[in-house]
């Protein structure tokens, strides 16, 4: 069998006396587009903290491309090809939107390079240029292109925080609530975007989502978290009918 | 673009030499006029380092003043007591306080704001402590006869050497990784950066600056003291990067050369008036005060910075 892309194997975060995550295990497969839900405080932003390496786990082992990364630091893990984005923008708000871009395409140059104008530093600036201009294209970012991260319309910013995201060239993305603040027909759009990018970029997606229509629409394959504890796992016919789903979501009463 | 830069790195040395011979002629320019210049070129190095840690990186730095110290006081003792000539001196100069600037970046990256700040203000203060200590380096009355070396033309080509590998940096890539740390640490850590790395680095090249202008200033004035390098030094720099706007490097260049040049035309002002006169320290303290004061209010970015657009 092949190996999955990401494996999370009994995964405990604690802060102080409050367990965040408890024994929680799953796999991705590699292009698969995995949906996490749950209530709010259910531990979902703690497991991506846990898989990009910014909360690190008191229990448990986390493998990419079968690799142990439980120890890497958050910058290797990134390197690897696990990208982000965050439920609350994290912009370079002061940068403009194509420096946005270009920052997540590391250092292909000897950090000296600029101080002494060498040819290598003219040759990789043009093909960073050349690639974030792409990529801004792809978004419909082009025209915001010289202007400065926090002057973007709020969708244009999310739009933006996921180019950002695929400038890493990453091989697994995790979104956080993507389409949270956007009208249905941007979520939509959104959505489509996504679903085009995974082909082209043949991309492992994994999304917090409260967006119930895109969950449904578009994932694969659905996680529900609950207290920091999986309590389902299946395709999402399966997860609406789950009754430890609708009294997570909903409470005991509605059930009788 | 190739044509351009060599017409630069020949022409700027070039040119300053050929300013030096006429500035330097006390027939032309009074030696008032010329230590003023001097002293101008000098403090703008001492901003743009400052600029580098603070301002682009986002790392406040109480500090400077510190690093300056081991710079002017490292180059002072190799050219008096060994006689060492001029160029090999600053370069040891330049390593030691690049590696005082690694030694202070490792242990403070983990702390951030106020308590950074905090920590750089003790380095600074254990720096002159530990001199005024040290009878090798003079103690409490300092170096005296220190060769004079520096030049207007030393001065200013250092400061253009400065201000070209800051620019170039700051509009490269690394530039835009500081600046990314700046922005958001945790966000540049998810794209990839090694922050830590990054931070240290920009210590280390903010220090060795310093050092640079301590350098030039020890064999310039003839005469290094404690009192030179004090935590009001420091303040100092922070003022002439914040007037002359954060981030922006070649703003505070700029700064300094304003702050330099206002307490002297203060001076002449305080003159006319004996009672002022006989307060000048004080008149000039509330003044730069009350500098600050109306920058942070009024115009935030500084002379140079861009006013930020609201989100």
């Amino acid at each position: 069998m092949k190996e999955p892309i990401l494996r999370v194997e009994g995964i405990t975060v604690r802060f102080g006396g409050l367990v965040a995550l408890k024994e929680v295990t799953f796999s991705v497969e590699e292009g698969e587009l995995l949906g996490i839900i749950g209530p709010n405080g259910a531990g979902k932003t703690t497991l991506f903290n846990t898989i990009t390496g910014a909360v690190s786990p008191e229990k448990g082992r986390i493998y990419f491309q079968g690799k142990d990364i439980t120890s890497l630091p958050p910058h290797k893990r990134a390197r690897l090809g696990i990208a982000r984005t965050f439920q609350n923008l994290r912009l370079f708000s002061r940068l403009t939107v194509e420096d946005n871009i270009k920052l997540a395409m590391g250092l292909p140059y000897p950090a000296f390079a600029p101080l002494f104008s060498l040819p290598s530093y003219h040759k990789m600036e043009k093909q960073m240029s050349e690639s974030a201009i792409a990529l801004l294209k792809t978004f419909h970012l082009y025209p915001y292109r010289d202007r400065i991260a926090s002057a973007l319309p709020y969708g244009e910013r999310k739009r933006l925080e996921i180019a950002r995201a695929l400038a890493l060239k990453p091989k697994l993305l995790l979104l956080d609530e993507p389409t949270a603040g956007l009208s249905h027909q941007e979520a939509i759009s959104l959505m489509e975007e996504l679903k085009e990018l995974r082909k082209g970029f043949s991309l492992t997606i994994i999304l917090i989502e409260h967006n119930m229509r895109v969950v449904m629409g578009y994932c694969g394959r659905l996680i529900t978290l609950n207290y920091g504890e999986i309590i389902a796992e299946g395709t999402p016919e399966e997860i609406a009918n789950n009754p430890a789903v609708l009294q997570a979501y909903l409470g005991e009463e509605s059930l009788c | 673009m190739r044509a351009k830069n060599i017409i630069l790195v020949i022409g700027i040395p070039f040119s300053l030499w050929l300013i030096n011979h006429f500035i330097s002629n006390p027939s032309i320019f009074s030696p008032y006029i010329l230590q003023i210049i001097v002293l101008m070129g000098i403090n703008a190095i001492l901003a743009v380092s400052w600029d580098f840690i603070s301002g682009v990186t986002g790392q406040f730095s109480i500090g400077q003043a510190g690093f300056m110290a081991i710079g002017a006081y490292s180059s002072a003792f190799l050219t008096l007591k060994y006689k060492v000539p001029f160029l090999p001196a600053i370069l040891f100069a330049l390593i030691l306080s690049a590696i005082a600037g690694f030694i202070v970046g490792i242990p403070t990256l983990r702390l951030r704001g106020d308590y950074l700040a905090i920590a750089t203000l003790g380095f600074g203060e254990i720096v002159r402590v530990a001199i005024l200590n040290m009878p090798s380096l003079g103690g409490a009355t300092g170096l005296k006869g220190i060769p004079i070396y520096s030049s207007f033309f030393s001065v200013y080509l250092a400061l253009a050497i400065t201000l070209w590998f800051c620019l170039a940096l700051l509009k490269s890539q690394p530039g835009r990784i500081l600046l990314s740390i700046r922005e958001d640490e945790i966000a540049s850590q998810m794209m990839g950066i090694d922050v830590v790395k990054y931070k240290v680095f920009a210590f280390t090249f903010s220090a060795a600056l310093a050092g640079l202008a301590g350098a030039l200033y020890a064999h310039w004035t003839s005469l290094v003291h404690p009192d030179s390098f004090s935590f009001m030094k420091s303040i100092e720099i922070i003022l002439m990067g914040v007037l002359g706007g954060m981030g922006t490097i070649y703003g505070p260049a700029v700064g300094g050369m304003l702050i330099t040049l206002l307490p002297e035309g203060l001076r002449l002002l305080l003159e006319q008036n004996p009672l002022l006169y006989q307060n000048k320290d004080f008149v000039r303290m509330l003044f730069f005060a009350i500098l600050l004061l109306f920058f942070i209010i009024l115009r935030p970015q500084g002379i140079f910075g861009k006013r930020e657009a609201k989100g």
